[in-house]
C-alpha cells in the first residue's frame, strides 16, 4: 500500500480509496461520470467502465458517485478494507 | 407542516391503530398517517398483521434496499400474487408463468434475467420513443377542447401507458383494446383485494395475455422485427445464454402490470400535485424546460407504489432495531421520500428541488428498469396536456384517491376543467 493510501484528508475520508464497479448491476444512469469524470468513463451503450481503481485526491467525488448510483454499483472501501459506500 | 412532524406528546397514537386506519377503506389522504408513523419513536414498527417490520425513514429504507445479499426479494411466497387452488389446472399454469418474475428473484437469477431488459431501457435507447409517445398522447388530447370538463382518469392516465408499452413491444394495433383488457386482468391479480370468483376470473384471463405474448414470441422467433420482443429474443443474458419462452412471458407481462397502473397512478397524482399549486403550474406553463425536476418532485411527493418488501436472511440490526432470520421487512416509500432528516422542508412540492433521491423507483439492484421510460411518459404526457391547455384548472368536483388499494392507492378520479 502507498503512503498516500494512508493519509487521511482533511475532512476525514481516505486520500486514497479502491473502487470497485459491479457491472452486471449497472443501468447507464452516467450519475458516476457526471460526479467523478476521471475515475467512471463508459462503454458505447453507457455502461459503467472503471478507469481507475485507486483514486487518490478524489475520495469526495467517488463517495459522490457511490450515493448517487441507483443500482448501488460502486464499492468504495478504505486502504485498510472498511467500507465506505 | 411542523405539526404534522412534531411528536405527539398529548397521545398515546398506537402505530397498529394507523395502520388499521390505512388499511380500514375510509382514510381519503393515506400522506398525514404516513408522516405520524414516521415521527412516531424511532419509526420502525413492529407489523404482526404483515409478520414483520415496517420501516418508514429515509436511511432505514434505503439500507434495506441496498443490501439485497442481508434482505432478500425472493418474498413470492408470501405476495397476493401466490393465492390459487392447486386443484385447478389453469391455476398451476397461471403460477407457474406468473412466479419467473425477477422482481421476485436475487442474484444470480436476477442479474441474468435483468441483463436482457437492462439495454432496451437506457436513457440513450429510450429517447427514440419520445415521438411515439407524443402521438400516443395526442390521440387522446385530440378529442378534447378548451373549456371542456374531463375526467383525466379515464382515458388519458390508463390508456397512454398501456398503448405506449403495446407500441414498443411490436403488438399489433388492431390487438390494443383487447391487449388492454388482458392488461387490466392481469394487473388485477397483484390486488389483494380482489379475491374469489373475481381473482378466478382475473387469473383466467390473465392466461389469454400470456398465451398470446407466447405467440407474439414464436412469431417474432420466425421473423424479427424492429421491436422490444424482438430485441429480447435475440439478446444474450450476461451468461452468454437466452431467456427461455416462459421466462420471457413472465417478463415481458411484468412489463405491463408493472409499467401500467403505476404511470397512470403518477399521472393521476403528479397533475393533482400541479393542479393543487396554481404557481407551480403557471411556471411550467411558461418554461417547460422545468417538468423534468417537476416530475422528480411529483415521483417523490405521490410516489405510485407506496409499500415494497424484503426478507431478512439472517440475523441483522436496522436504525438500532434488531431482526431475525426469516423475518419480512417493508419500507413504506411514501413517509421516507418525505423525511425530514433527508429532504429540507419535505412537505413542500417544490418543482426545482434537487437533488432529489427519493426512493420511488427504489435503490439498488431492483431499482425499476423502466424508470426511464416512466419518466418520459410523465414528460411528454405533462408538456403535450400544458401546451394544449395551458388554463388547465380543477374540475367541477374533487379528485379521489383509491380508499381500498394499500400498494397502489393512486387517484381513481381526475377531474379537470381543460
Amino acid at each position: 500500500m502507498s503512503s498516500a493510501g494512508d493519509r487521511v484528508q482533511a475532512t476525514g475520508v481516505p486520500h486514497q480509496v479502491h473502487v470497485e464497479a459491479r457491472a452486471e448491476f449497472c443501468m447507464a444512469s452516467g450519475y458516476c461520470r457526471r460526479a467523478a469524470p476521471a475515475v467512471f468513463g463508459a462503454e458505447a451503450e453507457g455502461w459503467v467502465r472503471l478507469l481507475d481503481d485507486a483514486p487518490a485526491g478524489l475520495t469526495e467525488e467517488v463517495l459522490e458517485a457511490a450515493e448517487a448510483c441507483p443500482v448501488t454499483a460502486i464499492r468504495v472501501t478504505a486502504p485498510d478494507g472498511t467500507p465506505l459506500s | 407542516m411542523s405539526a404534522t412532524l412534531e411528536p405527539r406528546s398529548d397521545t398515546t397514537t398506537d402505530p397498529l391503530e394507523i395502520l388499521g386506519a390505512l388499511m380500514g377503506g375510509e382514510v381519503a389522504d393515506p400522506y398525514p398517517l404516513y408522516d405520524e408513523l414516521r415521527e412516531l419513536g424511532d419509526g420502525i414498527h413492529r407489523v404482526d398483521l404483515l409478520g414483520g417490520w415496517l420501516f418508514t425513514r429515509y436511511a432505514d429504507a434505503r439500507a434495506v434496499q441496498a443490501d439485497h445479499e442481508t434482505f432478500s426479494s425472493d418474498v413470492w411466497e408470501t405476495s397476493p400474487l401466490s393465492v390459487h387452488d392447486p386443484d385447478d389446472a389453469a391455476h398451476v399454469r397461471f403460477m407457474a408463468l406468473a412466479s419467473q418474475l425477477f422482481m421476485w428473484a436475487d442474484p444470480p437469477r436476477h442479474t441474468r434475467i435483468r441483463s436482457t431488459f437492462r439495454h432496451a431501457f437506457t436513457d440513450a435507447a429510450v429517447r427514440r420513443w419520445v415521438p411515439m409517445v407524443e402521438r400516443v398522447a395526442d390521440e387522446v388530447l385530440d378529442a378534447w377542447s378548451p373549456g371542456e370538463e374531463v375526467d383525466l382518469m379515464e382515458r388519458l392516465a390508463p390508456e397512454v401507458p398501456v398503448s405506449v408499452i403495446a407500441s414498443i413491444l411490436g403488438v399489433p394495433r388492431e390487438d390494443w383494446d383487447q391487449f388492454r383488457r388482458w392488461s387490466e386482468a392481469y394487473t388485477a391479480t397483484f390486488d389483494p383485494i380482489i379475491t374469489g370468483a373475481e381473482r378466478d376470473r382475473a387469473i383466467r384471463t390473465s392466461l389469454e395475455l400470456f398465451d398470446y405474448l407466447a405467440g407474439l414470441i414464436a412469431r417474432r422467433r420466425a421473423e424479427p422485427a424492429e421491436d422490444l420482443i424482438t430485441h429480447l429474443v435475440q439478446t444474450d443474458t450476461i451468461d452468454g445464454d437466452h431467456l427461455t419462452d416462459p421466462e420471457l412471458v413472465s417478463q415481458v407481462a411484468l412489463l405491463l402490470s408493472a409499467g401500467n397502473e403505476t404511470t397512470m397512478n403518477l399521472i393521476g397524482g403528479g397533475t393533482t400535485l400541479l393542479l393543487d399549486d396554481p404557481e407551480a403550474l403557471a411556471a411550467l406553463v411558461a418554461d417547460p424546460s422545468r417538468i423534468p425536476r417537476a416530475v422528480e418532485e411529483m415521483l417523490r411527493m405521490d410516489p405510485p407504489l407506496h409499500f415494497s418488501g424484503r426478507k431478512a436472511t439472517r440475523d441483522t440490526t436496522v436504525g438500532g432495531q434488531d431482526v431475525a432470520a426469516g423475518e419480512l421487512v417493508y419500507t413504506l416509500t411514501t413517509a421516507a421520500n418525505r423525511d425530514p432528516r433527508a429532504f429540507e422542508d419535505p412537505g413542500r412540492f417544490d418543482i426545482d428541488r434537487f437533488p432529489n433521491r427519493h426512493l420511488t423507483f427504489a435503490h439498488g439492484i431492483h431499482y425499476c428498469v423502466g424508470a426511464p421510460l416512466a419518466r418520459l411518459e410523465a414528460r411528454v404526457v405533462l408538456a403535450r396536456l400544458l401546451a394544449r391547455f395551458p388554463d388547465i384548472r380543477p374540475g367541477s368536483t374533487p379528485a379521489r384517491r383509491s380508499t381500498t388499494r394499500i400498494v397502489a392507492r393512486g387517484f381513481e378520479t381526475r377531474p379537470v376543467v381543460l
